[in-house]
């Protein structure tokens, strides 16, 4: 299966650089799982990195930092060794580390065939990252948005009238950006998406989704 | 991944020797930082970035104190530099530059010096422990392995060493007009990218985001990763 929309350079660079918002950073991670192709850039601007740090100026340290950081050195030798976290899977597919540590929460159904589960790490202030799950089929109403919003596709296929977007497609929509996406046949289709601002949903999952969150905000 | 010719000769050429390029790489991302020279001063130990890497290695096999110092004096105040940068807290900045090397010795086994330089993977380890302390995470991102430096799968641009990849990213940069190479270098110190890039530049952000799109441009040329 070939990916057929990555991340733009700027939000690889963005990433490499670990200034990218935590929801669309996740996304990124989530892309990565399936694209070798953006790892590359990525490493290469990981090295611009290292020598933008090479070439920074010393600051300087607290007279007692190297002492200080040589006893907690004994300290480590004496901790188990470091162990991997435990694989996380949602609807049979695993979640990249990153994601996996930043936690998701439990799914809540919105409507028939249709869940998001929240990413509190990526949901700060206006900003919402969440699973979404919709049935074969499915379709989220016409909708735009006030900021940008970022997906990335994890688990089957949709489409919108850009065209069809299946696991690994990452998509960068800015306020201009409209649409109207609909689930493969084949089977369910769960993204991450990350939004800067809630969407401007029309209809029924629109209003079930506004009155979700004053559900959640209330508590 | 299939190479072009032209690139296949590319990575024939020998890397160039470490201090020259050390000296463009100065020339690219330092204009308008004060930069201490590279000095010979006896308890002001030096080292070319391959000495930094036996460091490590020396680090995850034999426990290596002394090394450990090394590159703790070496890189710990360009770590809380580089978190300075981001307007962190001088404390905090402290903190996470000691954790930074801790991190270092820590994970020193997992070091690959064919996949990274040195500054390379501590710059990697410095960036992962800022987001995880931004986000207050409970499970540091730190400790688990960057995709991007995972050895476990082959990546078709491992068609190239990463040394290799690194060594020509590094000359690929060294080309790019002062404009570009500016914003690159930016962009590793701001939260919001592009519209702090611009403000601070008082350039619009469709011309940050076009020059970033050139200097990746000829990143890309450079390196032929992408298709």
């Amino acid at each position: 299966m070939t990916i057929r929309s990555h991340p733009s350079e700027a939000t690889l660079l963005a990433y490499a650089a670990g200034t990218l918002p935590t929801g669309v950073s996740l996304a990124v991670s989530v892309h990565l799982q399936f694209c070798s192709l953006c790892r590359a850039p990525i490493a290469a601007w990981e090295s611009v990195g290292g020598t933008v740090l090479e070439a920074l100026p010393e600051a300087e340290m607290a007279e007692d930092a190297l002492a200080q950081t040589l006893a907690r050195v004994s300290e480590a030798q004496s901790s188990p060794t470091l162990g991997k976290a435990a694989k996380v899977e949602i609807a049979g597919i695993e979640l990249p580390p990153a994601l996996a540590a930043a936690g998701v929460k439990d799914r809540r159904r919105l409507a028939p065939g249709i869940w998001r589960a929240m990413i509190p790490a990526g949901s700060a202030g206006p900003a919402e990252t969440y699973l979404l799950r919709l049935g074969a089929n499915h379709k989220i109403p016409l909708h735009g948005h006030e900021g940008t919003e970022t997906i990335c596709v994890m688990k089957g296929s949709f489409s919108d009238v850009t065209g069809r977007y299946s696991a690994g497609d990452f998509l960068e929509l800015d306020e201009t950006a409209l649409h109207r996406p609909i689930a493969g046949p084949e089977g369910e289709c769960i993204c991450i998406i990350s939004s800067d601002a809630p969407p401007k949903l029309r209809g029924l999952l629109g209003l079930l989704m506004r009155v979700f969150e004053d559900r959640r905000e209330s508590r | 991944m299939r190479l072009r010719k032209s690139c296949v000769q590319t990575i024939a050429q020998p890397t160039p020797r470490a201090h020259s390029f050390d000296r463009h790489i100065g020339g690219f991302l330092t204009c308008g930082w004060h930069i201490p020279p590279m000095s010979a001063s006896p308890e002001k130990a030096t080292a070319t970035p391959n000495e930094w890497s036996v460091c490590i290695v020396a680090i995850a096999t034999s426990s290596d104190r002394q090394a450990f110092a090394r590159l703790f004096r070496h890189f710990a105040p360009r770590v809380k530099s580089y978190l300075l940068r981001f307007h962190m807290d001088g404390s905090a900045a402290e903190e996470l530059a000691q954790e930074t090397l801790l991190t270092v010795w820590r994970k020193a086994s997992y070091f690959d010096p064919a996949r990274a330089s040195a500054s390379t993977w501590i710059f990697t380890i410095a960036r992962n422990l800022r987001v995880d302390f931004l986000r207050g995470s409970a499970h540091p991102e730190a400790l688990e392995d960057h995709p991007a430096l995972e050895s476990a799968d082959p990546l078709p641009s491992d068609v190239v060493l990463s040394s290799e990849r690194e060594a020509r990213t590094r000359i690929a940069l060294t080309g790019l007009p002062q404009d570009q190479a500016e914003v690159v270098r930016l962009s590793f110190f701001e939260d919001k990218p592009h519209s702090e890039i611009a403000r601070e530049l008082g350039i619009p952000l469709g011309t940050v985001k076009s020059r970033l799109r050139l200097a990746f441009g000829r990143l890309k040329t450079a390196l032929e990763v992408l298709t």
